[in-house]
């Protein structure tokens, strides 16, 4: 009688349980995944994929893990007897996962700002945090840090931007705005451009803090805006991008509209802003003074959000989408000419390798990671979108 | 999900931008709203429960004759509830409806509040209604608290630890209230037959376990959803009192004796309670109960 109650209770307790783990499902992005951030680094120059809990260094001739040397060159071995790979997990445990990119910090020196509220230092011949609990961050680093000779800069979810001494990232001053800042600050002549989730641009004094203006866009921004000539462009949540006179408080003096949101950053070459929208629109247009123009029609490249920055090549503008797949788009004409699928959605920023002796490079490379294990990282030939290698784990 | 989830998303974001873009308001206020669209499924399924309540101690004169004869038992509770116009099934399916849009509300709250890129990223495709981008992101900032975080407790300041404590204990008194208030009184651990009635001891651990459940949650997840759930119980507990459905003397009360199963509504303790109405063209006996006392 007393087993079968208490069995009956067990039950009960086990189908609350599984209700908890239900239910915790259903929060979702409590738990859910970093983007992933590609870097370059050194000399020869190694792929740097932050992402998730770790960060991880590739060889960009065949996408495989750098292995540790000693002083000597030689490869040095683990406990089992397998090479040593450069792979560093911050925090050693500790809830730790990585949305941005590591930092040059000194010779030998890596930075990395966590999502979870740390600042870690990476000795890269060893690949080892140097400090296992890193300093404490006010909020969730998503957007990536900009590191000056003698300060850094921390955009933060906790509706703030920090600025630290670069030596011992002790806090100088603090902007607070009124929402989250997930782009990473534009630093022009010793101003300061932030742009926040609370619709505001920020110019703000660099070595004081001082706000020299703001100014309200119509829509939150994600992406940090780019600089030419004396004027910022930037896409906003208010399906426009814009462009702002940096002389005159940030007055707005040109405005496109989009489709639907704009997450990344446009990219400009050759008097041409390349962009894409969260509907899978991609856009390019020329700055013509007070107005933009149409290089070719808006075209719905993706079926879902286009979120990084487009890569240029010489012919083509290169987009990932998170529908999984990478297109090739003729620059001059906005016709769809390659398509590759990946088993992930593309979210994280793509980095475009120029051929190079040094690394044994033949041809130009495109370089772009994902959310799926199995194609972490990917590397195409810029040309042919032949499929070079790919990393997974 | 997605044909509710979307839909409740842009309301909330409506709501929000009417409400002075206060998104604790926002959450109270869709929250009683979809209590109420909700209300007649909860009262049809109150009103089951009820009548399944009033039912047991017929059904509990069966499972005596019957003991062993698990085919003949089942057949004569069929006849019964036809014989009452009682469908078993009648209080699942307004459950089963209920299920998903409680979710969705959940789920809602969390998809609008955007906490990580990729929920704020997931939210441009949610907003069924143009112009919403304008309140995009939601401010998620109350009293000084993330409503997006888990209450700090202990790690943040001493008004984010009180009002963080503040908010775990009104979800779990809620929680608990709601349950007392909203549950028949049941018979203790014992059946007619001597052996443990399993549903009562099922009821005391829910009561014990909910409330402590719901506060880990209120701990785990966001405080925008600690919110959620007070308001969601409170409106329960209205809902049910303006039914006539909430047992106030179960939040003072020690279980009944033996095969005695009350609901709300029942006037003296140790009464027979009345069970529903034999439709008219049939005979017999329909109060008869509780004579096993």
């Amino acid at each position: 009688m007393l087993k079968s109650t208490l069995a009956k209770r067990v039950a009960l307790v086990a189908a609350l349980i599984l209700m908890v783990l239900a239910l915790g499902a259903c929060t979702g992005g409590l738990a859910e995944a970093s983007w992933g951030s590609l870097s370059l680094y050194g000399s020869p120059q190694n792929i740097l994929f932050a992402y998730a809990d770790r960060i991880v260094m590739l060889d960009p001739l065949d996408g495989s893990p750098v292995e540790l040397r000693d002083a000597d060159g030689n490869v040095r071995i683990d406990d089992t007897g397998n090479p040593r790979i450069w792979q560093v997990q911050a925090g050693q445990g500790a809830l730790a996962k990585f949305f941005t990119a590591p930092i040059p910090l000194a010779e030998n020196t890596l930075l990395a700002v966590s999502y979870d509220h740390g600042i870690f230092e990476i000795d890269v011949p060893s690949a080892r945090v140097n400090n296992t609990t890193g300093y404490a961050l006010s909020g969730n680093a998503v957007g990536d840090s900009l590191l000056t000779d003698d300060m850094l800069y921390t955009p933060l979810s906790s509706n703030s931007l920090t600025a630290r001494t670069a030596d011992g990232f002790s806090e100088v001053w603090r902007l607070t705005t009124g929402q989250s800042i997930w782009a990473r600050p534009l630093l022009v002549d010793g101003v300061l451009y932030i742009s926040s989730l609370d619709h505001n641009l920020y110019a703000v004094n660099a070595e004081t803090g001082e706000v020299l203006w703001q100014r309200n866009l119509g829509g939150a921004m994600t992406s940090a805006p780019i600089y030419a000539d004396g004027y910022l462009y930037i896409g906003t949540f208010g399906r426009k991008l814009l462009k702002l006179d940096t002389q005159n408080s940030g007055e707005i003096v040109a405005s496109y509209d989009t489709h639907d949101w704009v997450w990344g950053s446009p990219a400009l070459l050759d008097g041409t802003f390349y962009f894409g929208d969260v509907s899978g629109w991609l856009y390019a247009v020329t700055d013509e003074g007070d107005a933009f123009a149409n290089v070719w029609e808006p075209v719905q490249v993706a079926t879902r959000p286009i979120v990084a920055t487009p890569l240029l090549t010489e012919d083509s503008v290169v987009v990932g989408s998170r529908d999984h797949n990478l297109y090739w788009v003729d620059r001059e004409t906005g016709a769809v000419s390659l398509t590759r699928q990946l088993a992930g959605e593309i979210l994280g920023n793509m980095l475009l390798m120029q051929p190079s002796e040094e690394n044994e490079i033949s041809r130009e490379l495109i370089i772009v990671s994902t959310m799926t294990a199995s194609e972490y990282v990917v590397a195409y030939s810029a040309d042919t979108g032949e499929r070079i290698w790919v990393y997974s784990r | 999900m997605d044909i509710i989830l979307n839909p409740f998303v842009s309301i909330l974001t409506v709501l929000y931008g009417i409400l002075g873009q206060n998104m604790v308001l926002a959450i109270v206020v869709f929250t009683i709203i979809v209590r109420l669209l909700m209300f007649p499924l909860t009262a049809q399924q109150m009103k089951s429960s009820k009548a399944m309540q009033q039912l047991q101690p017929e059904l509990k004169k069966l499972q005596e004759k019957y003991k062993g004869d698990r085919e003949k038992l089942a057949q004569e509770q069929m006849r019964l509830y036809r014989e009452y116009g009682f469908n078993p099934l009648s209080g699942c399916l307004p459950l089963l409806i209920q299920f998903p849009i409680f979710i969705a509300l959940y789920q809602a709250i969390i998809h609008a509040l955007a906490a990580t890129p990729t929920q704020l990223l997931d939210l441009s495709g949610r907003l069924l209604i143009p112009g919403l981008d304008q309140f995009i992101p939601l401010n998620n900032m109350f009293l000084g608290l993330n409503l997006t975080l888990p209450p700090k407790i202990g790690a943040g300041g001493t008004l984010e630890t009180v009002v963080g404590i503040a908010l775990v204990a009104l979800v779990v008194i809620t929680t608990w209230l709601q349950f007392k208030l909203t549950t028949p009184t049941t018979a203790p651990a014992t059946g007619a037959d001597g052996k443990p009635a399993p549903g009562a001891g099922m009821t005391q651990s829910m009561g014990t376990i909910m409330p402590l459940m719901y506060g880990f949650f209120a701990l785990s997840f966001s405080i925008g959803i600690s919110i959620y759930f007070i308001v969601s119980n409170i409106a329960g507990i209205i809902q049910a009192a303006m039914m006539g459905r909430a047992n106030f003397r179960n939040l003072f009360s020690r279980p009944k004796p033996p095969g005695l199963a009350t609901t709300a509504g029942t006037k003296i303790e140790g009464k027979a309670t009345p069970i529903p109405s034999k439709p008219k063209n049939k005979t017999g006996s329909v109060s008869a109960n509780n004579k096993s006392k």
